[in-house]
Order: C-alpha cells, then sequence, then structure tokens
C-alpha cells in the first residue's frame, strides 16, 4: 500500500526533499505550480508567520496559535482570536501540512493553504486576526524588516496580498518533521523502547484497530489506493457526546452537519494526524480532552461517557457513532504502552530547529534567547 | 486602554448603609459566618467586580471532575464577566480558565464562602483571598493570580463551597 502511495505523485511540483528536509520514507507532497517553493518565499513566509503586526490589534501572529513547542499548536481548549473570542474548535497542528489536502476539522476549509491563510487572516465569524489588506499592507511596508525580505521573494514586483498567502503557505509547508523514535524505526528499523513497541503492536492490532483511522505514515485520515483523502472514510463520529440522548453534540459545534445539513454527519469530524500528539494538547476536535490518557480510555469503552457539567450523556450510545468504535479491553500495561506509543511519535527536533523558530527577539527577563534575531522593539 | 475601559465601566461602590440582606445573594448560605479575611485593595478591578455584584449572572454548570473541566470554559473579561456557576451536588467543581495572554495577571471574585485553586507550574495565587475592597461589606472576595504562559487552566472548587457561586474574573494586566 505504501508503495501505492509512494507511486502516487500529487498534482503540482513534488516538495524538494534535499532542501526541505522532507525525510525519505515520506510520501511526495505537492506544492502549487503557481506558487513554487524558493527559500527566499520561506524566510518571508517565516518572518510573516511569527509577526503580531499581521492582527488588527497586535496580539495575534501565526505563530503565537501555532506554537513549535506545542506541536504547532496553542494549548488552549478551545482557540481565542485576536480579540479573545472563543472559537468553537482546538487548533490543529501544522506539522507536516504539506500533506493534507483536506485542512480544518469538518471539510469546509478552502483546500489549499494559500487559500486557507485568509480564514484566521481576515475571517470575522469567529474573529481570528481581523485583517484586512488595506490595513496590513503600509504596516508591513513601513517596517523596515520586511522590504529586502520581499525583494529577494518577489524581486521588482509590488506588494500584494496573494504574495502574504504565497510565502505563508510555503513557510507551513517547510514544516516538515520526520524525526521522531517512530520515523527512526520507520525509516531505518532502528527499534522503538521496549514499551512504545508493545504500544505500537496493540495500535495496530486487530483488535484495537487504531490505524484502521490513523493510517499511513501520518497517522491520520485513511486514504484511497491512490494515497488521496477520501472526505467520508477520513471523518468519523467518535462517541464523544450524546447530549440529548438522540446523539446530539454540543450547540457550539456539532461536525460536517453544519456544512452538509445531513441528520448522518451530527459530530462527525476529521481524523487528526497523531504525529507530535503527547505534545498538542488539550485534545478532541473541542480541546474537552485534557488528559491523552483520557482519549484511550474512552476509545477502550466505546465512547466518551460525560458525568457532569453542560454536556452530559453516553457517547457510546450515539446513534451516529461510526461501527468502528466499538471498544475494546486494555490492561492498565496496554494503556501505559500505548500511551508510550503516542510519545514515539514526537519529533522534538520540529520543535526546537531554527527554521522554525520566530525570526523576532524572544526576550525573557531581560535576556535575549534566540539570539541571533531581528529586534522588533526598536524604534 | 483597558485601563480606560475599566475606569469608564466602574461605579460606586455599594452603600455599606444598606441593609445587609438586601446584598446577599439569595443562593448564599446566610447561615454561614462570615469568614475572617484581610481587606482587598480598592481598585478599578474591585469597582468593577463591585458594580456587578447585583447582576444573577450567566449560569454555567461545571464539571465534577478533573478529566471533564474542558467542558466549562470562561474566558476573562470575556462577553461574559458575571457568572453563576452551578457546582455538582456534592464533591469537588471544576473549570477551565482560558488565559489569553502571557505574564497576565488575572483578578478572580467570588462568593465568599467559595474556596478554589489552580494547581498548575504557570500559576501563582498573589495574594490569597481577601475582601472586595471597594464592597467589603458585601459577601464577595478578590483574589489575583499571576499567570506566566497563556492557555488554558483548571480551577478547583473545593468541596465545602456553596452549590451555586457568582464568579467574576477580569485581566488586571
Amino acid at each position: 500500500m505504501l508503495a501505492l502511495w509512494l507511486a502516487c505523485a500529487q498534482p503540482g511540483t513534488p516538495l524538494d526533499t534535499g532542501l526541505w528536509g522532507v525525510p525519505e520514507h515520506f510520501p511526495p507532497a505537492a506544492v502549487p505550480q503557481d506558487n513554487p517553493m524558493t527559500p527566499e518565499k520561506v524566510e518571508l513566509g517565516r518572518h510573516l508567520f511569527y509577526d503580531p503586526g499581521l492582527s488588527v490589534n497586535g496580539t495575534r501572529s501565526c505563530g503565537i496559535c501555532h506554537e513549535a513547542a506545542k506541536g504547532f499548536t496553542d494549548g488552549f481548549v478551545r482557540a481565542l482570536g485576536a480579540t479573545n473570542e472563543m472559537h468553537p474548535r482546538n487548533t490543529l497542528s501544522l506539522a507536516n501540512v504539506a500533506w493534507r489536502e483536506d485542512l480544518g476539522w469538518r471539510g469546509d476549509a478552502p483546500s489549499s493553504l494559500e487559500e486557507q491563510v485568509l480564514v484566521p487572516l481576515s475571517g470575522h465569524d469567529p474573529l481570528e486576526m481581523g485583517m484586512d489588506w488595506e490595513t496590513l499592507q503600509p504596516r508591513l511596508s513601513q517596517n523596515p524588516i520586511y522590504p529586502p525580505l520581499w525583494e529577494a521573494a518577489y524581486p521588482g514586483q509590488e506588494w500584494t496580498l496573494e504574495q502574504v498567502q504565497q510565502a505563508l503557505a510555503s513557510f507551513e509547508r517547510s514544516i516538515v518533521g520526520g524525526g521522531s523514535p517512530y520515523d527512526r524505526y520507520l525509516r531505518d528499523g532502528i527499534p522503538l523502547e521496549p514499551a512504545a513497541e508493545r504500544g505500537r503492536q496493540l495500535f495496530f492490532s486487530r483488535e484495537l484497530a487504531c490505524s484502521r483511522c490513523h493510517g499511513g505514515v501520518f497517522l491520520d485520515s485513511p486514504t484511497s489506493a491512490l494515497g488521496r483523502v477520501s472526505a467520508r472514510h477520513g471523518y468519523f463520529n467518535t462517541g464523544l457526546y450524546n447530549v440529548d440522548g438522540l446523539g446530539a453534540y454540543p450547540e457550539y459545534e456539532q461536525g460536517l452537519i453544519e456544512v452538509t445539513g445531513a441528520p448522518e454527519d451530527m459530530g462527525v469530524f476529521r481524523t487528526p494526524s497523531l504525529r507530535n500528539v503527547a505534545q498538542s494538547g488539550p485534545w478532541l476536535h473541542d480541546g474537552s480532552a485534557n488528559d491523552l490518557g483520557d482519549v484511550i480510555d474512552a476509545y477502550a469503552r466505546g465512547g466518551r461517557r460525560i458525568e457532569s457539567g453542560p454536556n452530559p450523556g453516553d457517547g457510546a450510545e450515539n446513534p451516529y457513532k461510526h461501527r468502528l468504535i466499538r471498544g475494546f479491553e486494555l490492561s492498565q500495561q496496554e494503556r501505559s504502552d500505548l500511551l508510550a506509543f503516542l510519545e514515539a511519535l514526537s519529533d522534538s527536533s520540529l520543535m526546537d530547529d531554527p527554521r522554525y523558530q520566530t525570526p523576532f527577539c524572544v526576550v525573557l527577563q531581560g535576556e535575549v534567547q534566540n539570539a541571533p534575531c531581528v529586534d522588533d522593539s526598536a524604534p | 486602554m483597558i485601563n480606560a475601559l475599566l475606569l469608564a465601566l466602574a461605579c460606586t461602590a455599594p452603600d455599606s448603609s444598606e441593609p445587609q440582606d438586601t446584598q446577599v445573594l439569595d443562593t448564599a448560605p446566610e447561615e454561614l459566618p462570615r469568614r475572617e479575611l484581610p481587606d482587598g485593595v480598592d481598585d478599578a478591578f474591585s469597582q468593577q467586580a463591585c458594580s456587578l455584584f447585583e447582576e444573577e449572572g450567566e449560569p454555567m454548570l461545571i464539571a465534577g471532575s478533573e478529566a471533564e473541566a474542558g467542558q466549562a470554559l470562561i474566558v476573562p473579561s470575556g462577553d461574559t464577566l458575571v457568572h453563576r456557576l452551578e457546582l455538582p451536588e456534592s464533591g469537588p467543581g471544576y473549570l477551565t480558565v482560558e488565559v489569553p495572554e502571557w505574564m497576565s495577571t488575572i483578578r478572580f471574585f467570588a462568593d465568599e464562602q467559595a474556596t478554589y485553586s489552580i494547581d498548575h507550574v504557570d500559576a501563582e495565587e498573589l495574594t490569597g483571598i481577601r475582601r472586595a475592597g471597594a464592597c467589603p461589606d458585601t459577601e464577595i472576595h478578590d483574589n489575583r493570580y499571576a499567570f506566566h504562559a497563556w492557555g488554558s487552566y483548571v480551577l478547583r472548587f473545593d468541596e465545602d463551597s456553596p452549590r451555586e457561586i457568582w464568579f467574576v474574573a477580569l485581566i488586571e494586566s
């Protein structure tokens, strides 16, 4: 199956494996033909990614909500926009996003990173960064950091919003994490630690069948034989809620049903990648699990039972729950082993690789933490 | 800007000469003696919280376990300022506070009989519970927490807390 996947080049230009550090065991990823990746464009994108000036009130950058140390998520239960408006869903990771054909939790996000950039940048429902080009263009052009970066990326061209989209998308595509213990196991045959190996065997076992949903090298949505994420097969109701006893999810976020209107899409969400999952909590589409072990327990039970709070109910009895969520027996040792395997999906180098860090100076207690860096506090 | 907003919102603290029973929430256990607490500061934040004391607040069922705390979220200084937290029938109650800024100080104002804690390496209780300085005759207290990083923090109400708690969280800085 992996061979079939590898054989299937997606439309566009393949991501340059040498230039962007793509591991050999990763399948090809497509770069749009109208936005070829260059080091200069990625560098411009890195600056834009970490610049809070891209938000209307200067409080949010892309990188604040997609923090490298947190697996390119934000650590919130549900995301907060620039004006602290609470969002209905948890922030998804951007690591290895170049390999995703569908973005977002519900399948209604634009399918290209270039278009997706506009959702947080300019979207107002909910408000994330609240920015428009008329405001952003003068901010950028008056910042002495940008003219040389822009000239290098787009020589002799007028600055446009499309270039911002392209540069940000290029930087996001460059975030490639394939250095976890599991990658070393896949690529070089280096054994996992014993507990993680036992967990791996459980993960792929017929009894637990975690890999039926978290499949492939990215442990995310299942793909077709051609390597494409199938919209239907990549989305599941996993029995997390049953607010009314009839299968309802909380009103703030009900999943694919809000896109399709189809009753059977109640509580249906995309299967996220499990790479760096140990760093990307809180977990689930709405961040409602603050312990990774609790997520395993919910699957072992065949659905989550919520005893208290605003959304009590037995998700195992949710009539829209997918048939694969059927529960399994798990001893404490096995649970611990499974967690060890999930830990082995963490690529620590991704989190401190200077290519992915902010170019701006981070000052803590008067000391710059990340020199060399750009001091944007200077008048 | 926040300070300006608070000044605009600030109002006179409730008159302490008013009969005491008009200032006590219906749900407060009136038979309980008042706690011995030091006085808090009478500043814009305390004045804002005291100005909201008569408001019943937005009801919110909170969780009975830490694992379920992600079901009940509040954002300090968010759209809803006054919450009426409803704890489970017995035992502790759990609430998640979404702290939106790095290195911020949050002021929590709650019913005097409520006791709570945040057990997190990045959360630091600064003053401990004090009487609300702007309205010391009301039975609400004032507490300050410093949060070193933004993110979600679980606040645990002890099991001897009232089952219904008036609660306000404001970003001080």
